[in-house]
């Protein structure tokens, strides 16, 4: 009877002087991997202009079609991002999302990135759904590295802007050239 | 929500302050002292009651295994007979099948009792938009805090749980008669 208590104790007694195993978490905390897929955010450019173009490419890549966009078409004396467009609505729906990333691969103008922001516990189902303001950055935060970015030769953020200023003109004598959009289209 | 947090938003604050003389009258030395203890005691010592349903059990487990030890805050045990248990963890996919045992389970939990819903598939059916599944364990019970993820890490579940605490903690229990 001895003999195996004395077995036991001996591993316990070896335990207590080695380091701790406990990861003391909310003082602690364990450093994440570069690709941890966490809480999304809605990046910006250098100039503050917004980078997601509702292009809807996330949305429809979204295996659980956790995200809602209302795109529309940018003021061209103020645009709010460089395309034609911005999302007017950007929802996100957490009680759907998976954290599977592929709204960020699909993301053509590196807007989507995830961070490691993992603590995110809610009251309520209606606090589940993140907008667009609590997902945007404020201007001046540094880029985060996205899908592409890892696998891109470039610094983050070099992504070249798809439609330059002066496309907006281009664009607005075309809409004066085309006329009114007919009802049908 | 660490986010709206650092926003200046706290969704977790669920009472604001108290202005009538009788909700003050109500509240006397005596009964916040009785309540002060109360909550202190409960939130102090939550035993959940393990619901693992689907893969998010495994960090579930993980959260209560020598790593991110739970003891530490005093959710001391998982405790298997609801009788003993005044935390319930959802803690993955709620089948149409499955639905009556939890609500069951819940109903023999003995008050005061509160109700995690861990991971997108118990907050709210999550990839599984199907007729199989229960969109949302609260359709059958209320539920407290929600920890999103698919699973949730270790330490989303401890911070819920923190969460959970913040919440006991307003509570307002003790009253006359
Ligand atoms: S991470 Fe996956 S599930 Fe979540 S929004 Fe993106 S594509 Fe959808
Ligand atoms: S894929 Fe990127 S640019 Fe397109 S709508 Fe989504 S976030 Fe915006
Ligand atoms: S939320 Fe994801 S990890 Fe959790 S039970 Fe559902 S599918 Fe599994």
């Amino acid at each position: 009877m001895i003999g195996p208590l004395i077995k036991g104790l001996t591993i316990t007694f070896k335990y207590i002087f080695k380091k701790k195993f406990t990861v003391q978490y909310p003082e602690e905390r364990r450093e994440l991997p570069p690709r941890a897929k966490w809480l999304h955010i809605l990046q910006r450019h250098e100039d503050g202009k917004e980078r997601c173009v509702a292009c809807m490419l996330c949305a429809s890549a979204c295996p659980t079609e956790a995200i809602y966009i209302v795109g529309e078409e940018n003021d061209l004396e103020n645009p709010i991002s460089h395309g034609e467009r911005y999302a007017k609505v950007w929802d996100l729906d957490l009680g759907r999302c998976m954290f599977c990333g592929y709204c960020v691969e699909a993301c053509p103008e590196e807007a989507l990135a995830m961070t490691d922001e993992y603590e995110l516990a809610v009251p309520t189902r209606k606090d589940l759904v993140l907008h667009k303001e609590d997902l945007l950055v404020e201007p001046g935060t540094p880029p985060v590295k996205t899908w592409l970015g890892f696998y891109r030769k470039e610094p983050i953020g070099a992504m070249p802007v798809t439609r330059p200023m002066e496309v907006h003109v281009e664009y607005e004598e075309y809409l004066k050239r085309r006329g009114p959009r007919e009802a049908h289209e | 929500m660490i986010r709206l947090e650092k926003k200046g938003r706290n969704p977790f604050i669920v009472y604001g302050e108290e202005k009538s003389i009788e909700e003050q009258l109500r509240r006397n030395i005596l009964l916040t002292t009785v309540d002060a203890m109360l909550k202190w005691s409960r939130r102090n010592s939550l035993w959940p009651l393990p619901l693992g349903l689907a893969c998010c059990a495994i960090e579930m487990m993980g959260a209560f295994f020598a790593r991110y030890d739970m003891a530490r805050f005093g959710f001391e045990v998982f405790r298997f007979s609801p009788r003993q248990a005044d935390l319930m963890i959802v803690a993955g996919t709620v089948t149409r099948k499955m639905a009556p045992i939890v609500k069951r389970l819940y109903d023999q939990m003995s008050e005061p009792k509160w109700v995690i819903a861990m991971g997108a598939c118990a907050m709210a059916g999550g990839p599984y938009n199907s007729y199989a599944v229960v969109q949302g364990v609260d359709n059958l019970i209320p539920v407290d805090v929600y920890v999103p993820g698919c699973p949730p890490r270790p330490e989303s579940l401890i911070y819920g749980i923190m969460k959970l605490r913040e919440k006991i903690k307003q509570e307002r229990e003790a009253k006359i008669l």
